[in-house]
C-alpha cells in the first residue's frame, strides 16, 4: 500500500512539474536546462536567487546574428554596472512576448547605456522613470534621480527602448518588507559611499519598490505593460522555476 | 495569403553593394597589409581623428597616386555626389571610405571590408557635425545595415541621433523624418529612429506622419505584427 501511494505520488508530482513547465514556457518564463540562454531573442529578463530572500534581475542581450554572443547587462550594486559574457546556471530567463524588431532596439539600448556609463550608475531607491538621458544614454543625477535598484534599472533600460513594463500607477506602495529592505541596503552602501548619497537614499526609503520577481514577471505579461496584479501573478511561476533552478 | 517583399535597398542615398565598378584600383598583397595596417590604426582611442586620415591617404596616394586620384576624381562626379546631400566637397574620411570600400568589393573581400568601415564610417559621422550630418549618419547606418552590420547600423544612428538631439539640433533630425520615409529603411532603423527621438517625440513635426507612414509600410512589406510600433 505504501509503495502503492509512493508510486502514484511520485507520478503526481511527475505531472505536477510537466504541467507547470507547459504553463511556464507558454509564459516565457525558462530554466536554462529547459532552454539555454543562446535561444533569447535579441533581449530577455534574467533572474536569480541569490541569497535568502533576495533575487537579483538584469538584461540578456544580443546582436543580431546568429553567433552573436549573449551578455548580461546588470546593475550589480553601487557603481557596478556590469555587461557580463558569463551568466551562472541558477539564472532563470523570461522572454518578453513583444516582436523581435523591438527587441533589437532594447539591445541597442543596452550597448548605448553601457557606452555611456560603464560601470559609473549609483545605486538608490529613485523612480525609472526619466533617469537615462535620451540624448547620452547616461544615467541622470538630479534631485529626484540618486539612483536605481537592480529592478528598476531593467525598467529604465525597458521605458528608454520605448518599452514599459510595468504600470506604475497600479503599483503598490509601503508593503511589509520594502522599508526594512531599503534599511538593509542603506547600512550596506554606508561604508564606501558619500554622505551626500547616503542622505539620499535615507530620504528615499519607502519609495515604491519593484522586486526583482515582479519585474521578470511583469515582462511574462502581453500585452505590456503588466498591471501590478498581473505582474504578480506570473511573479509565481517566476518563483516557482527559481526554486527548480537551485 | 500574405506577400513578404521585405525591405529593398536602394541607391538613393547611398548604397554601394550592387553599383559595378569600372575604375577599382588593384592592390599588391603588400600594400593590402599595409593599407589594412592604416586603417587599423584609425579605430586606435589614441589617433588624432584629424591627423590620421591624412596619414592614411597621404600613404595610400604615395603608393597609388595616379591611380587614386583618377578613382576620387572619378566616384566623385558618379557615386558620391549622390551620396553626399549637402553637395559640398567630400571630405577626407568620406573618399577614405570610397577608396576602401572600391578596393575592398574589387578584391571581393566583404568580412575585410565590414571590419575596416566600420570605424570610419562612425568618425565619418562625427565629422560631419552639421545640418547634413543626420542624412550622413542614415547613410552610413544604411551601408553598413547592407553589409550585415545591423548590430553597428543602430549603434551609430542612435549615437548619431543623441549627439544631434544633444545639441538641440531638432531641425535636422525632423527634416530627416520628412525627407526620408519608412519605405526607404529596413525595419530596424524604422525602429530605431522612432525608439531614438522618442523622448522629443512632441517637438518633431514630421515625427508622426514618419511613424503612420511606417505602418503603412510595415503592412506592405508583410513585416507588421502586433506591438510592433506600440509605444513609440
Amino acid at each position: 500500500m505504501d509503495l502503492l501511494s509512493g508510486l502514484v505520488r511520485t507520478v503526481l508530482n511527475h505531472l505536477h512539474s510537466i504541467v507547470n513547465q507547459l504553463f511556464r514556457s507558454e509564459d516565457g518564463i525558462f530554466l536554462q536546462s529547459e532552454r539555454p540562454v543562446s535561444e533569447v531573442r535579441a533581449a530577455a529578463i534574467a533572474i536569480a536567487n541569490i541569497a535568502a530572500n533576495q533575487r537579483h534581475i538584469g538584461i540578456l542581450h544580443r546582436g543580431s546574428s546568429p553567433n552573436s554572443p549573449v551578455k548580461f547587462l546588470h546593475l550589480a550594486f553601487h557603481f557596478d554596472l556590469r555587461n557580463e559574457d558569463q551568466i551562472s546556471a541558477k539564472y532563470v530567463w523570461v522572454g518578453p512576448k513583444v516582436p523581435e524588431a523591438r527587441l533589437r532596439q532594447v539591445a541597442a539600448k543596452c550597448r548605448q547605456i553601457h557606452r555611456a556609463n560603464g560601470p559609473n550608475l549609483p545605486y538608490a531607491f529613485s523612480p525609472p522613470i526619466d533617469c537615462i538621458d535620451a540624448q547620452t544614454g547616461q544615467y541622470l543625477l538630479g534631485p529626484t534621480n540618486h539612483g536605481l535598484t537592480c529592478a528598476s534599472f531593467v525598467l529604465a533600460v525597458f521605458e528608454r527602448a520605448g518599452l514599459r513594463l510595468v504600470d506604475y500607477g497600479s503599483w503598490q506602495i509601503n508593503r511589509p518588507g520594502d522599508m526594512e529592505w531599503q534599511t538593509s541596503i542603506l547600512e550596506v552602501l554606508r561604508n564606501g559611499s558619500s554622505q551626500q548619497h547616503i542622505a539620499a537614499l535615507q530620504a528615499e526609503i519607502g519609495a515604491v519598490r519593484f522586486r526583482p520577481e515582479e519585474v521578470a514577471g511583469a515582462a511574462a505579461v502581453s500585452p505590456l505593460p503588466a498591471s501590478f496584479e498581473a505582474a504578480l501573478e506570473k511573479a509565481q511561476l517566476v518563483m516557482t522555476a527559481l526554486s527548480k533552478a537551485n | 495569403m500574405t506577400s513578404s517583399v521585405g525591405y529593398q535597398p536602394k541607391n538613393r542615398i547611398g548604397l554601394v553593394k550592387d553599383q559595378p565598378s569600372q575604375q577599382a584600383v588593384k592592390l599588391s598583397a603588400g600594400d593590402e597589409k599595409a593599407l589594412c595596417r592604416h586603417v587599423w590604426r584609425i579605430s586606435s582611442s589614441n589617433a588624432a581623428r584629424g591627423n590620421i586620415f591624412r596619414i592614411v591617404l597621404n600613404q595610400i596616394r604615395d603608393a597609388h597616386e595616379a591611380a587614386a586620384g583618377n578613382l576620387i576624381a572619378c566616384k566623385w562626379d558618379r557615386y558620391l555626389r549622390p551620396f553626399h546631400v549637402s553637395q559640398s566637397e567630400p571630405s577626407e574620411v568620406q573618399i577614405a571610405i570610397e577608396f576602401i570600400t572600391e578596393h575592398l568589393r574589387h578584391n571581393q573581400s566583404s568580412n575585410d571590408a565590414t571590419r575596416l568601415l566600420r570605424p570610419l564610417v562612425e568618425l565619418w559621422s562625427w565629422e560631419n557635425a552639421d545640418g547634413a550630418a543626420c542624412e550622413t549618419a542614415l547613410a552610413g547606418a544604411l551601408r553598413l545595415y547592407s553589409m550585415g552590420q545591423a548590430d553597428s547600423a543602430l549603434d551609430l544612428l542612435y549615437d548619431r541621433l543623441d549627439d544631434m538631439m544633444r545639441r538641440g539640433d531638432l531641425v535636422s533630425i525632423d527634416r530627416l523624418l520628412l525627407q526620408f520615409g519608412p519605405e526607404d529603411l529596413p525595419v530596424d532603423l524604422i525602429l530605431a529612429l522612432l525608439t531614438a527621438t522618442l523622448p522629443v517625440r512632441d517637438k518633431l513635426e514630421s515625427r508622426y506622419a514618419f511613424l503612420r507612414n511606417a505602418e503603412r509600410v510595415l503592412n506592405e512589406r508583410g513585416e507588421y505584427e502586433d506591438g510592433i510600433l506600440a509605444g513609440l
